[in-house]
């Protein structure tokens, strides 16, 4: 590739010349700029990024790490991360950490390494150590999709979803409730704490444990299976999945083992992804604001990165909404 | 962060010493290596991938330019290319185009400055001159899902896909055929060349048509076959290929409003084989590309050509395979 030296010596001119030309500053006669930007397109010379970044500490770089890129959710929000950074001047180095801590750890590594300007994580678990040094070190970080103290966040208050589809059942008028998650999740607790607060008590025998690391829609769809084995689980009534792809896992369980959805059980996902409205039959969700965090996100931290001050961090919580579908039409509610 | 000065500085030798300790060099003394490395390790020193990329003349990047990454195939195709890039040592420079080519060029105009060291790309228009002109960027470039004169490519034969549809619609006993997609898109020759060898004629009334790169998404599925009935008052079918999987769901979810049965009525495939095929219903008759395949030799090619610019262009086109669900069943 051709060096801002080949260009000065093709113009006629010293590289300072050249430089000053390509950043825009200092005195350059027209005529020496003409020139020297049509030795540039002759030459089909590109300024070096990396040098640039080098000198000015600045890579106008954004490295970005989800969990896992293959669910819709994360899709939605490296889309609208990408376009907002785009939009800026930035570029994004983007990672998947595949669900995995260890994994997480060497590709945030490799994007410090790189001096990113700045870090969007989605984290595996909040309470790791290479997450909190991003803060020790100074690294200007938005943590995504979740909360947490200390740090920028941005997310989507999952205590509210969670009562929202608790709330949601309750007016259906259903009782016998169970969920598809894991039972550490702020979702499983705050849903379940709502219905305690009518008298309803999350059973064991509803409960269908589901990690959902890897592939959501198989693990529930197994779990569910599994779980139509007991006799105690066929009366259910209502099921709440920690994702959609949970949730369409054991709809399809259920219908396969013959019940209809909703006429003798509800499902209600999270997140409402497309699959939420392609799904037949429609599949209720939690709506995040997907768009949002994207683009709040960036927002943050170029103002991090640009900011002379130090800021006090921000922890923004969206409120999520209840998005009705054909999944959990209640058996009194039905045409 | 802390810079290798400091490091210097903290450990009481010159920044050449840090250096070389980080770079493994053998001439640093035992002792000097471990007080150098507890400093390192102590200030959770970085070294600076950009400096490394200047001196060795390689970034360590590869730019990546899809046209939407909510597409489940791309977001395949980006999991799998990041785990092999990143096993091999090297990041991924994502860029999302939204199919704008104005984007596209943006973008690779960036990773030029950037000096990525390999560029993949699904292009938003073959046709558009940036794309034509990248048989003479002097970074390795492998466009990826097409085929092009002249630059190295890695893809799946749309034509072979059309043709595998073409053939079990026939062997399923449908006749009228319809299409979901650009009527210049190679599935739909292929799906037309074995109708047309069998006898069928393919009327192109049937086509609910996009633009060459117009975005077939479900928002706009839904609208063109509704205004197709509004026009035509039915869908004189008895099975359609739609151009990608969520089109194919869009078209199940719009013609079950309109009260058509699925497969009863009208027999669906889509193509892509992503998991809304498996995970949704009723599931879908598709064509599956070989993603991973797709991914690794794609990137086995910037490899290559990173090493060894040798002029040749490869071109490998992977065959497609049917997958047939219940979407595309004759009732019996």
């Amino acid at each position: 590739m051709p060096t801002m030296q080949d260009i000065a010596k093709k113009a006629g001119v010293s590289s300072a010349t050249v430089s000053r030309v390509i950043n825009g500053n200092g005195k350059v006669s027209e005529k020496k700029r003409i020139k020297i930007i049509e030795c540039m397109k002759a030459l089909n010379y590109h300024p070096n990024a990396a040098a640039q970044s080098l000198a000015r500490n600045q890579s106008f770089l954004l490295g970005v790490i989800v969990p896992n890129i293959k669910n819709p959710f994360f899709g939605e929000i490296l889309e609208n991360i990408a376009r907002t950074a785009q939009y800026n001047g930035y570029g994004i180095i983007f990672c998947n950490s595949d669900n995995d801590i260890n994994k997480e750890k060497k590709k945030l590594d490799l994007l410090r390494n790189r001096h990113v300007d700045g870090i969007l994580i989605a984290p595996v678990e909040k309470n790791s150590d290479h997450i909190s040094y991003l803060k020790t070190d100074n690294i200007p970080s938005v943590i995504i999709t979740q909360d947490l103290k200390g740090f920028d966040s941005i997310s989507i208050s999952h205590i509210t979803g969670a009562e929202l589809i608790a709330q949601h059942f309750i007016d259906l008028g259903l009782k016998k409730i169970g969920y598809v998650g894991l039972k550490k999740d702020i979702k499983y607790i705050s849903f379940k704490k709502l219905l305690n607060k009518f008298n309803i008590e999350l059973k064991e025998h509803y409960y269908i444990s589901c990690k959902g690391r890897q592939n959501a829609f198989l693990e529930s769809y197994y779990a569910t299976q599994k779980k139509l084995k007991d006799e105690s689980f066929l009366d259910v009534e209502a099921i709440f999945a920690f994702n959609d792809l949970a949730a369409l896992g054991t709809v399809t369980a259920l219908k396969d083992y013959g019940f209809k959805i909703p006429e003798n059980v509800s499902v209600a996902g999270f997140d409402n992804t497309f699959l939420a409205a392609e799904s037949t039959p429609g599949l209720t969700s939690i709506a995040q604001p997907v768009d949002d965090i994207g683009r709040i996100a960036v927002e943050i931290i170029l103002e991090l990165i640009t900011s002379k001050k130090t800021i006090k961090p921000k922890n923004i919580i969206l409120q999520p909404k209840l998005v009705e579908r054909e999944s959990t039409l209640g058996v009194n509610n039905s045409i | 962060m802390i810079t290798m000065d400091e490091i210097a500085e903290i450990a009481g030798v010159s920044q050449a010493t840090v250096s070389r300790v980080i770079n493994n060099h053998p001439s640093v003394s035992l002792k000097t290596r471990l007080a150098v490395m507890e400093c390192v390790r102590k200030f959770n020193y970085q070294p600076n991938i950009t400096a490394q990329s200047l001196v060795r003349q390689q970034s360590f990047l590869i730019g990546l330019i899809l046209p939407n990454i909510t597409v489940p195939f791309f977001a395949n195709l980006t999991n799998i290319i990041d785990s092999e890039s990143c096993s091999n040592g090297y990041n991924i420079v994502f860029h999302n185009t939204g199919g704008n080519i104005q984007s596209e060029k943006e973008a690779l105009n960036t990773f030029k400055n950037r000096r990525v060291d390999g560029i993949l790309i699904v292009p938003a228009n073959l046709h558009a001159k940036h794309i034509i002109d990248l048989k003479n960027i002097n970074i390795p470039t492998v466009i990826l899902t097409h085929t092009l004169k002249d630059i190295d490519s890695v893809s799946t034969s749309h034509c072979a896909a059309g043709e595998l549809i073409a053939k079990h619609f026939i062997q399923q006993g449908y006749r009228k055929i319809g299409y979901i997609g650009s009527a210049n898109d190679s599935k739909l020759q292929g799906l037309k060349k074995i109708l047309n060898r069998e006898g069928i004629q393919f009327e192109d009334r049937n086509i609910i048509h996009y633009n060459e790169f117009e975005q077939v998404s479900a928002h706009t599925v839904k609208q063109k076959i509704e205004n197709y009935l509004n026009q035509f008052g039915k869908l004189d079918i008895d099975a359609l290929f739609a151009c990608n999987d969520s089109a194919a769901f869009s078209a199940i979810k719009c013609l079950e409003k309109f009260g058509y049965k699925i497969p009863g009525n009208i027999a669906i495939a889509g193509f892509g084989n992503t998991y809304l095929a498996y995970e949704l219903k009723p599931e879908l008759t598709s064509v599956t590309q070989p993603v991973s395949e797709i991914a690794k030799t794609a990137l086995n090619i910037i490899f290559k050509k990173m090493k060894n610019r040798d002029k040749e262009t490869i071109n490998i086109v992977y065959k497609p395979k049917l997958i047939i669900r219940e979407s595309s069943l004759r009732r019996k």
